[in-house]
């Protein structure tokens, strides 16, 4: 099928605005249609950053909640995706302050040992010890980076830090996991 | 570190992030059981407002009816904040421990979640990324520890080399006391204004406080990139151990000088506070230099190099003043 080259160019994604204000007037199919893209990746981001898929859960739905009922603080609809982003790290945040750190982080070993591969297994148990002994500044920066994707551009605007702070505390985030896991490892 | 491990880290978070399907359409489910939405009638709002003003209103006038005559300053000359003095009898003082031990200043800020505008160098703290307004009380250097209160671990920053800097900080939002503990107070910040960072055009009420103890963040030319002049003794002669340069801009960290002495010291003039984590007390722009610092004899774009026997950091003499740059733990830097 040939285009034409003057066709108008489609938008690549289409406003949030109708979404965010049938939402506000209490629509909450459309409410539903603003969080559901963002679901998976706030629960895996929300387990990570709490240690427990349970804890994860739990936060999210927090986080589901206050941003339900504070739909009418959000200035830009666009700016949705980040703006819920923001409730859910508040909300994991939130659940490690209620309840004592130093917990192993739970893995689903079940998942994980299924072949023969008893190393990775292992490891990931040893990264686990390490970073849940990582403090909440660092297992939210790593989270930012690695699970949710974000430039730096973006985790300096959450952190509300310089670019290049991120990136030297990712560096040193990065160090300590190391250093932890190394020291697990040598258990 | 080796990029092998970050990739295995990367890996590990992929497949721990990965949520079952079981927890996923739990949490879709949730969005059923959401209660109504409570929304804000604006005329509500608009009630609310008034009604403060009015009492606001009354206040004042009651106030004023109470002092003598109308000739002479209507009210008294109060201390202004950051002088703890300025909110003597304030309750919040005590809710955030003020009685509890010298407080060297005390303040407001109109949204806690502007905590890393006024503490510049504060670590990371989530619970702290709310709109409500926060009272705020540092204590003096000397201050005992604090017993009580929340303490997170991500406000507080790694035990390491004692850095004059860091003070207790107890911030009260919405009555509930989060107390830090070695928080980096370097370029504290009372009143933002409109100006969202430091600034030579910055009104005064937007400056950093200033007393003797606080170094402020006095912004500098921005280093030219790369390299930067080589450090020459009196007779000229290029100094074979030292070099300076501008921090990676690939990096983001251009805003940073490194200076290195040989393989085994480093050293930054950071007024960003880039790297607190590694650095030996904090970069203080405007200083006094130290009755045992030793002139190398080395200068380089108009400053002098001084070196001190602890090698904490070094002291730049500049036509108008001295910096501190303080040394780095670690010499083998990179960005992610």
């Amino acid at each position: 099928m040939e285009v034409a080259l003057d066709s108008p160019a489609r938008p690549l994604r289409a406003s949030l605005e109708p979404l965010v204000t049938a939402a506000r007037g209490g629509d909450r199919d459309a409410f539903r249609a603003l969080v559901e893209p963002h679901l998976a990746v706030a629960l895996g981001a929300s387990t990570i950053l709490t240690g427990s898929a349970a804890d994860g859960a739990d936060a999210v739905q927090e986080a589901l909640l206050s941003a339900w009922q504070g739909l009418d603080s959000l200035r830009e609809p666009d700016a949705f995706p980040a703006w819920f982003r923001r409730h859910v790290i508040r909300a994991a945040s939130r659940t490690n302050r209620t309840r004592d750190r130093g917990r192993v982080v739970e893995l689903d070993v079940s998942q994980l040992a299924t072949g023969d591969d008893l190393d990775r297994v292992v490891e990931g148990r040893t990264l686990g010890r390490a970073f849940d002994r990582l403090d909440d500044a660092d297992r939210l920066l790593l989270t930012l980076r690695h699970v949710w994707g974000l430039p730096v551009a973006e985790s300096a605007e959450i952190l509300g830090v310089p670019e290049g702070t991120v990136k030297s505390r990712v560096h040193y985030a990065m160090q300590r996991l190391r250093a932890g896991y190394d020291a697990e490892d040598r258990r | 570190m080796t990029d092998d491990f970050e990739t295995r880290v990367e890996t590990w978070l992929s497949e721990r992030a990965r949520p079952d399907r079981a927890s996923l359409q739990a949490v879709r489910d949730s969005i059923d059981a959401l209660p109504s939405r409570r929304q804000r009638p604006l005329r509500a709002w608009l009630a609310g407002v008034a009604a403060v003003v009015a009492v606001a209103a009354i206040g004042l006038s009651a106030l004023l009816s109470t002092l003598p005559g109308r000739t002479g300053p209507i009210l008294p000359i109060r201390p202004v904040p950051p002088d703890p003095a300025a909110f003597a009898g304030d309750p919040r003082l005590a809710a955030c421990f003020g009685t509890a031990g010298p407080v060297g200043f005390a303040f407001e800020m109109p949204h806690a979640r502007d905590y890393q505008r006024h503490f510049p160098a504060m670590l990371l703290s989530p619970e702290l990324d709310v709109d409500e307004p926060a009272f705020v009380v540092v204590f003096a250097s000397d201050a005992p520890p604090l017993v009580g209160g929340a303490r997170p671990p991500s406000a507080t920053i790694d035990p390491g080399p004692s850095n004059p800097n860091e003070r207790w900080v107890c911030i009260l939002v919405g009555g509930t006391p989060n107390v830090y503990e070695n928080v980096d107070i370097t370029g504290m910040r009372v009143d933002l204004g409109d100006v969202p960072d430091a600034s030579p055009s910055a009104s005064p009420a937007s400056n950093p406080v200033s007393p003797a103890s606080t170094p402020t963040l006095t912004p500098a030319p921005p280093p030219r990139s790369g390299d930067e002049d080589p450090w020459r003794d009196a007779n000229l002669v290029h100094s074979g151990t030292v070099r300076s340069s501008v921090g990676p801009p690939h990096c983001g960290w251009e805003s940073t000088v490194w200076l290195h002495i040989g393989d085994e010291e480093l050293y930054f003039r950071d007024p960003d506070g880039i790297f607190t984590n590694v650095e030996i007390g904090a970069f203080l722009p405007d200083t006094a230099l130290p009755s045992d610092a030793i002139d190398t004899g080395l200068s380089s774009q108009g400053r002098q190099l001084f070196t001190v026997p602890s090698r904490d950091a070094v002291y730049i003499q500049t036509p108008t003043g001295v910096e501190r740059w303080p040394r780095s733990t670690d010499t083998s830097i990179g960005c992610a």
